[in-house]
């Protein structure tokens, strides 16, 4: 489908190009549509042998889909690609682009959990006609490469039971046994803690050190400023500019990613005042909750925590350490073992997710598709389906359509939600608008309390921004949130205190105006904690 | 017992065994690769026919399971066409195929045996020696249940100790990992497919020539699905999976013994044995994790 | 992309719609090109009445001569679910047939159920009933199980070496019950020392349970073996063949299925009984009735050398002397043989 018109569209003929000469990569006039949606539109780039190039811009500007042309995985509609300095054919796809040294690190990695890193790594050299690797050669070559990047892994682990930055490790470490010299990662920080990210930062100088070629795909500017030789940035499938690192600034590559002022928007929060002085009464409360996990030790082992009227208290911690378990004991999603779950007094932990939503309990989950609402329904039924039996949706039990569609389109105005209109299916709406959808819901139940698990994971700018005020101005209204985000940034913006959670306990807890974010991210690793 | 009535015994357990090992190992590798092989029991059902009708027009057993192998590798091509090209739901494309297989078979049966019941000629792949093996227990075996042995050592060696092994893993582990990392998915479970289909038709005609020697409607009677469920009791693993068929042989072959013996307890109750043995089998391993791609269908390349 | 492979998909799905459709319509009997006079239907539970083992394949020669000699309109449902006899009969009812058979006890409930609904069209059981449906055009040809029983017991019993008898069966259903207790009588009358084994395989249709039921008799001295099943004959033929048993077969002859392992088979007269109803109905007296048919109704197919001629001369002795009423076995039930 894919390769329809690839072999006009590639090129007439591979081999050697004058003007690809001297570049590790060049990708020349790339257009690609998505039947109406226009991915890229005429975008030219030129990768130096030995840079690292980052390319920034919103979720949607078109970066990713960009370098997975580069990497054969789409063809283009337009455009030429050249490698090392040859115009590549019609034939270019991953394995070809692996075969010359090209290789990408995708955002949900290619790792097989039940193999062992040796044999993840392994996967690519192997064919269906040797039945006998040479295990051992491998496993020494192996055992060097890891000496020279400095990854601790041990080969033989299989790999689910490796941290998730390991896990990336594993990947790179695959790409570069297959001899990978430009290497492509998308959006590789998002998932690992502040130190890993220092690493990971330090890795990709070492590679660049060795000759290797860089591309990161990455939405944060300071990443991209501390390590990019070169930035590009892309915003609505075009190439707005491509600047030296030294001669830009954050607040320069932000205008340029989002076409407006967002200076101040961070110092807006920052000046907002701590609610501490004012804290009403507690709202949520747990108390020694303790939640049953895999393999015997509790996913979340004695947690006591209150949050107070208008509060915002931020959850910081490593995706995976007990902050969902948390959340869905306190919503009612799974039953603690032990401890009370209070809500303005009254102990609600018999109560099951309904009895705790009329209490006034919202919930903003992980995973918009799998919790929080249904793809395949339209927008409307998703935003009238927790209030259809109440007046006036439904009447005598029998719902009124037309009163749906009007609360919809009222609640999509209000909280704005871009979608043709309120019969299309939500999953076929952009991540932001979503999560807006989802948003809408919860605040339209008047909540007391929310419990929002990472409300801006994989929004862009805008959408983003727009969240984080929603829940600010929640919490003003005097609702008691509860935030947890593995995204750092945002607990530091939005809460009044931070508790960092580590291994199902909390281990340190922080009050606005003395966020150290140095400490919270060692102990986020289990490091630095007091004694 | 008797030396006679123990060998007998074992004999009776690896007739009902050798059917369901092939349909296991079929299954098996099928879901190793990420496809889940509801077809098992229609796959069977065509290689028992086709098996049985090339074995009566040529007089010829064996030239029968080359009959078997090749509807098996159709049958493959068939569910990969529905299941990996499509891609269509994989348990509905199979319970679909499964009746299919059902009503084509009977309707082939129908319109090409023209004498009624009757049996197939030449014995030759009940016992490896014929007749003449009587009493020698290792002559008494069927030649397919050897094959069938001997495939799964080879499914087990192939699978955990060879680099194409990983590779097939892999592809049942991740389907995105094994794209990643340059295997054409589609191809590779296609291919999958039709070695599944053929394993699962020689489950089949071991059946029809190397146990009953005829054919009728539906003659499978579930023990594709038996073999379903000895997989999971196997976890996953060919020679655990053989076992478990072996396992479900000897409650079949018990069952008919204890009312022979004439216990006192209502026959019935043995005669449900294997199949409270495979409801066990499944409700034991509830919680049993299998190959994470099984019954996903791949939409990447 | 997502809309074509949809269509695709459905497309599939007809496909595969298609060919059940067209497997289901295939076997349905093609219709007579004459009109015929007369309408007549047969209910069977199993595929292929024709080719079965047993009862309902008995019914063949008189289906052929009421379709082929009196060229009447005669239309088979196979498979019919006991749970659908009552609607399938209606069906038939309703389509302004003439005569509905009812060839199993089985059908026995809808069989005294759907007849009073349609006084007009005959209701006819030609299988073990009690009593007939409150129809006035209702009747019963009913075969005296019990003698064909103990008929059975005796052959066997003379054609045994071992004394040893092995008897098998789908269910244990009350017919084969009374039949297997005249099979040990009979036996019993020829050889006082014979021991019969009774065995269930739990169905009618499971080939290779039944192979195995058969070969563990062998394997326990049986060397005649007796089965009243569906389908699943050939796996009591497979695995006497194997051990060197013979098989006498049931109500038909069965020398063509397995000419290796059939001693001979007791031949119940089937067509017989269609004969006279449909003379009875085409001279306007057919009347309410059952009608009991004993040892008259049955015969013994030839042996085809698999016993010596001594042999075959007094089992032919004993039988005309049972039809000839001068040896009657008395009616014993042995409970023993159910479950």
């Amino acid at each position: 489908m894919a390769a329809r018109g690839a072999t006009e569209a590639v090129g007439p003929a591979e081999g050697p190009d004058e003007a690809f000469v001297g570049q590790a990569a060049v990708l020349e006039g790339i257009h690609k549509s998505f039947g109406p949606v226009r991915a890229l539109v005429d975008v030219s780039l030129e990768l130096k042998r030995g840079e690292i190039r980052a390319l920034v811009g919103e979720n949607g500007a078109g970066k990713t889909t960009l370098m997975t042309i580069l990497y054969g995985m789409l063809k283009p509609d337009q455009g030429h690609i050249g490698i090392w300095g040859r115009r590549v054919g019609s034939g270019w796809s991953p394995r070809e682009a692996m075969r010359q040294g090209v290789g990408m690190l995708h955002q949900h990695f290619s790792l097989v959990p039940t193999h062992t890193v040796l044999e993840n790594v392994l996967l690519p050299q192997l064919t269906w006609g040797a039945l006998r690797p040479d295990w051992k050669k491998h496993r020494a070559a192996l055992g060097k490469l890891c000496e020279e990047y400095g990854f601790q892994l041990r080969l033989d682990a299989p790999l689910r039971t490796l941290a998730v930055g390991q896990q990336q490790q594993v990947e790179i470490l695959k790409l570069l046994y297959q001899g990978t010299r430009l290497l492509i990662l998308d959006e590789p920080t998002s998932v690992l803690t502040p130190q890993q990210i220092d690493s990971l930062l330090n890795l990709l100088a070492i590679l660049r050190r060795q000759g290797h070629t860089v591309v990161l795909i990455t939405h944060k500017l300071p990443e991209a400023m501390s390590v990019a030789d070169a930035i590009t940035v892309l915003r609505g499938g075009r190439v707005i500019d491509t600047v030296a690192r030294d001669s830009t600034t954050p607040e320069a590559l932000a205008r340029m990613m989002v076409n407006r002022d967002i200076s101040g928007l961070d110092l807006e929060f920052e000046s907002r005042p701590s609610a501490e002085g004012s804290a009403g009464k507690t709202v949520l409360a747990v108390r020694d909750l303790v939640v049953g996990g895999e393999g015997g030790r509790p996913a979340v082992d004695g947690v006591s925590l209150e949050v107070k009227r208008g509060e915002i208290l931020g959850v910081a911690g490593v995706a995976g350490n007990g902050q969902m378990e948390l959340a869905q004991a306190i919503v009612g999603l799974s039953q603690p073992s032990d401890g009370p779950v209070v809500m303005s007094g009254k102990d609600i932990t018999r109560l099951d997710v309904r009895g705790r939503k009329n209490l006034g309990l919202g919930f903003i989950p992980e995973d918009r598709h799998e919790h929080a609402m249904f793809p395949e329904m339209s927008v409307r039924d998703n935003l009238t389906l927790e209030r259809l039996e109440q007046p006036p949706l439904s009447r005598a039990g029998l719902v009124r359509t037309q009163e749906c569609r009007r609360a919809a389109i009222e609640a999509m105005k209000e909280y704005d939600v871009r979608a043709m209109g309120p019969g299309v299916p939500t999953g076929t709406l952009s991540g932001g608008n979503q999560q807006k959808v989802v948003l809408a819901r919860v605040l339209s139940g008047k909540p007391k309390v929310i419990v929002a698990c990472q409300p801006t994971r994989g929004l862009d700018f805008a959408a983003t921004r727009y969240v984080r005020e929603r829940l600010w101005a929640a919490s003003e209204e005097g609702v008691g949130i509860l935030l947890i985000s593995s995204e750092l940034e945002e607990l530091l913006t939005l809460s009044h205190r931070i508790v960092v959670m580590f291994r199902g306990r909390i281990v340190g807890e922080f009050k606005r105006g003395s966020f150290d974010i140095e400490r919270i991210g060692l102990l986020m690793t289990g490091q630095g904690r007091t004694p | 017992m008797t030396d006679q009535a123990v060998l007998q015994f074992g004999l009776a357990v690896l007739r009902a065994a050798t059917p369901l090992a092939f349909c296991a190992l079929g299954v098996l590798l099928a879901e190793r690769a990420g496809v889940l092989n509801i077809a098992v029991e229609g796959m069977m059902l065509c290689g028992s026919l086709a098996a049985v009708l090339t074995a009566v027009l040529t007089q010829n057993a064996w030239l029968g399971v080359v009959a078997a192998v090749v509807v098996g590798a159709v049958t493959g091509l068939v569910l990969g066409a529905l299941v990996v090209l499509l891609p269509a739901d994989q348990v509905v494309s199979g319970i679909a195929f499964n009746i299919t297989a059902q009503g084509l078979t009977s309707f082939i049966y129908k319109i090409t045996v023209i004498r009624g019941v009757q049996l197939i000629g030449p014995a030759t792949l009940i016992s490896l020696a014929g007749p003449a093996a009587r009493g020698n227990f290792l002559a008494s075996i069927s030649p397919l249940t050897y094959v069938a042995l001997v495939l799964t050592c080879l499914a087990w060696v192939f699978l955990f100790r060879t680099g194409p092994g990983l590779l097939w893993r892999s592809l049942g582990e991740s389907a995105r990992a094994s794209h990643a990392s340059g295997m054409n998915v589609r191809r590779a479970r296609m291919a999958v497919l039709v070695l599944s289909g053929v394993l699962c038709a020689l489950g089949g005609a071991s059946l029809t020539l190397a146990w009953v020697r005829s054919f009728t409607d539906n003659i499978t009677m579930g023990r594709g699905f038996i073999a379903l469920a000895a997989v999971y009791f196997g976890r996953w693993n060919p020679l655990l999976a053989v076992l478990s068929c072996l396992l479900f042989g000897a409650g079949e072959a018990l069952a008919f013994r204890a009312q022979a013996l004439g216990s006192g307890i209502n026959p019935f109750y043995y005669l449900m044995l294997p199949y409270v043995l495979t409801l066990l089998a499944v409700g034991l391993m509830g919680r049993a994790v299998g190959p994470k791609e099984a019954g996903k269908p791949y939409l990447g390349g | 992309m997502k809309s074509t492979s949809r269509i695709v998909r459905l497309l599939a799905i007809a496909v595969v719609l298609a060919l059940v459709v067209t497997t289901g319509v295939a076997c349905k009997p093609e219709p007579q090109a004459e009109q015929p006079e007369v309408k007549i239907a047969f209910l069977y539970a199993i595929a292929n009445p024709e080719r079965a083992g047993g009862w309902d394949r008995a019914d063949w020669p008189g289906i052929v001569y009421l379709r082929d000699e009196l060229g009447w309109e005669v239309a088979i449902a196979e498979n019919v679910a006991y749970s659908d006899s009552w609607n399938i009969a209606r069906n038939y009812a309703d389509n302004g047939y003439d005569i509905i058979v009812f060839p199993s006890n089985g059908f026995l409930d809808a069989y005294l159920e759907v007849a009073p609904e349609y006084p007009n069209t005959w209701f006819i059981m030609t299988s073990l009933t009690d009593t007939l449906p409150n129809s006035p055009r209702s009747a019963a040809w009913v075969p005296d199980m019990y003698m064909y029983g103990a008929v059975v017991g005796m052959i066997a019993a003379k054609a045994s070496e071992t004394g040893v008898i092995g008897v098998s069966g789908g269910m244990p259903i009350p017919v084969l019950e009374l039949m297997y207790s005249g099979i040990i009588e009979g036996a019993k009358y020829v050889n006082p020392d014979a021991r019969v084994i009774v065995s269930w395989a739990g169905d009618w249709v499971d080939i290779p349970k039944h192979r195995e039921i058969t070969e563990l008799q062998i394997q326990q001295g049986a060397d005649v073996i007796f089965t009243v099943t569906g389908p699943a004959t050939t796996g009591v033929f497979e695995a006497a063949e194997a051990g060197g048993a013979k098989v006498i077969g049931y109500a038909a002859d069965w020398y063509d299925d397995a000419p290796n392992a059939v001693l001979t088979s007791l031949i119940v007269d089937k067509k017989r009984m269609y004969v006279d109803m449909a003379n009875q109905f085409l001279s306007d007296t057919l009347e309410k009735k059952m009608v009991m048919c004993g040892a008259e109704y049955f015969s013994i197919a030839d042996f085809r050398g698999s016993l010596p001629d001594d042999k075959v001369a007094e089992i032919q002795d004993l039988f005309e002397k049972v039809k000839a009423g001068e040896i009657v076995i008395p009616v014993v039930e042995h409970p023993e043989v159910g479950p």
